[in-house]
């Protein structure tokens, strides 16, 4: 009896078994992808440096795509998993899949490229269907979902924070740059400018990745902002920089502004020309006292991150407290942070994720993790067959 | 003195005298009369432009309706009047809105008189509007003059 009841059990099993294996979707070769790009690339020689970090950003995208990079990249050969067929500088760009690559061919045929496209055509040309897959801007990420596109994020791995310039003679005061980091309401920045998309935060290292931001306080405390500023006599304007292509930036800014004003602090706000000039960077050839940056993790590892971001900090003119070793704990990293998070010349503000809109028809995609590139190579086409 | 010498003095001095106050005369009179056509002017001026004030008081007034009865902006009134609604989603409609009817200030207040969307200053959602919740009927009021706060000042 016992027998007779495995024996049927175990039949039901294999049956169940093959019926879900027959219903599962099996991945397809073939078809175009099509994808939409903000920055325009104007070179591919990954000698050629790219005019700003936006255009690097989207470059490193292209280079994933077609070059081979195991070796240093002066050494990068054209044997990535897609070869160029077609280029125009700065338009558009073709790209076919690369037969003979190491890792195996990838699942579409070709795809196609079209850059400088502004985040709303972005969005109009994938909800017409027009492409199949685009980066958007987090902010647009909740509307995106309402008007029935297909939404896919990131954890969040960018981290937007004030950063005071290092000889401003406005900054220089410790307590007026802590009135400011009090004064900032960072539960409203990520509820209405990012439309609840991305984490508030008072630390340099996202939750997810250390396990510790939830130790940094978030919360504005414009009392305690006017206490200090009653402390120090009355200083000129303070001038918050943001990069002028940036329409988040701008926002957040603005709203830096407004929560300022209520704490008795005069900020003016003026946009930044964005070049990847290390001088501009820090704020030298304008007059900002602070600016608004963007930062990505290039490691989901905390250590990793942290020490490349203490790097960051110091080409702004931070202090360098020393590298840490590779067996760090999570106590010497998290005390790293409060390190680099004392003295206020940096304020972390939300971290936001990447956002990306793809077509109905694209399939096994995955959002990449902090330090990787788009897996274009690994994404099928649904109805389009070899 | 000889006789015609004082003859000379006493016909100058009449002839001056009478000049002058000719010549004061006309000048009061004149001066009158561009005084009266001058307030004439300014109380014309006056008028067309408290006209003109009311004409725009009841356009914007007319406005503001056309946007209170909008079908976009009743469905947002029903939506936040539900427990927990979520005003984030309106912060930027203000925005689109105030173009629209071609309102250079136009704000989005919720019951408790906090901002939920600004089209003069974008970035003030979530700070209160005092005067909103004091216990006055503005409908009655009609349109009145305010200095508003914006993003480049008062």
């Amino acid at each position: 009896m016992l027998r007779r009841l495995a024996a049927i059990s175990l039949a039901i099993c294999v049956m169940f078994a093959a019926l879900h294996a027959g219903s599962a979707r099996r991945p397809r070769y073939g078809g175009t992808l099509r994808v939409e790009m903000g920055a325009p690339v104007s070179a591919l020689d990954p000698s050629v440096a790219a005019v700003n970090s936006e255009e690097a950003a989207a470059k490193q995208q292209i280079d994933a795509l077609i070059y081979e990079r195991s070796k240093p990249s002066a050494m990068w050969g054209l044997t990535g998993p897609f070869r160029i067929s077609e280029w125009q500088p700065g338009k558009f760009l073709s790209l076919i899949a690369n037969n003979d690559y190491h890792e195996g061919r990838p699942f579409v045929d070709a795809i196609e490229i079209q850059m400088g496209r502004t985040a709303h055509d972005r969005l109009v040309d994938i909800e017409l269907n027009k492409i199949d897959f685009a980066e958007i801007p987090p902010e647009q990420a909740r509307r995106a979902a309402e008007r029935s596109i297909r939404v896919s994020a990131s954890r969040p791995d960018e981290l937007l924070s004030i950063v005071f310039v290092a000889g401003s003679p406005v900054a220089e005061d410790a307590r007026v740059r802590e009135a400011i980091a009090r004064s900032v309401d960072r539960t409203s920045l990520v509820n209405f400018i990012l439309q609840k998309e991305g984490d508030a935060t008072g630390s340099l290292l996202p939750q997810w990745s250390s396990g510790t931001a939830f130790l940094f306080s978030t919360a504005a405390d414009p009392a305690r902002a006017k206490e200090l500023l009653q402390q120090i006599p009355p200083s000129q304007k303070i001038v918050l920089g943001y990069d002028s292509g940036d329409s988040l930036e701008q926002n957040v800014a603005e709203r830096i502004v407004v929560n300022a004003r209520e704490a008795g602090i005069s900020v003016a706000i003026q946009p930044i020309q964005q070049t990847s000039d290390a001088a501009n960077a820090a704020g030298g050839a304008e007059k900002i006292d602070a600016r608004l940056v963007r930062w990505s993790m290039p490691s989901p590892r905390p250590l990793e991150a942290l020490m490349k971001l203490q790097t960051d900090l110091i080409a702004f003119g931070n202090a360098d407290p020393g590298l840490l070793s590779g067996r760090a704990t999570s106590k010497e990293i998290y005390d790293r942070e409060q390190v680099l998070l004392d003295g206020y010349r940096v304020v972390p503000l939300v971290w936001l994720p990447h956002v990306f809109a793809l077509s109905s028809r694209v399939r096994d995609w995955q959002a990449p993790e902090p330090g990787q590139t788009w897996a274009l190579a690994d994404v099928w086409l649904e109805g389009d067959t070899q | 003195m000889t006789f015609r010498s004082k003859l000379f003095w006493i016909f100058t001095l009449a002839l001056v005298l009478s000049v002058g106050l000719v010549a004061a005369g006309v000048t009061i009179v004149t001066r009158r009369a561009f005084d009266d056509l001058n307030r004439h002017h300014s109380d014309a001026l006056v008028a067309q432009f408290n006209k003109e004030i009311d004409r725009r008081k009841l356009d914007v007034a007319h406005r503001v309706e056309g946007v209170a009865e909008e079908e976009g902006t009743v469905r947002m009134a029903t939506t936040l009047a539900l427990p927990n609604a979520d005003i984030s989603r309106y912060v930027d409609d203000a925005n689109g809105v105030s173009k629209s009817h071609q309102l250079d200030v136009l704000d989005f207040v919720s019951s408790d008189g906090s901002i939920i969307s600004s089209a003069e200053w974008h970035a003030r959602f979530g700070y209160k509007l005092d005067w909103v919740t004091k216990p006055e009927n503005w409908v009655a009021r009609g349109a009145f003059w305010m200095k508003v706060d914006t993003q480049e000042g008062p």
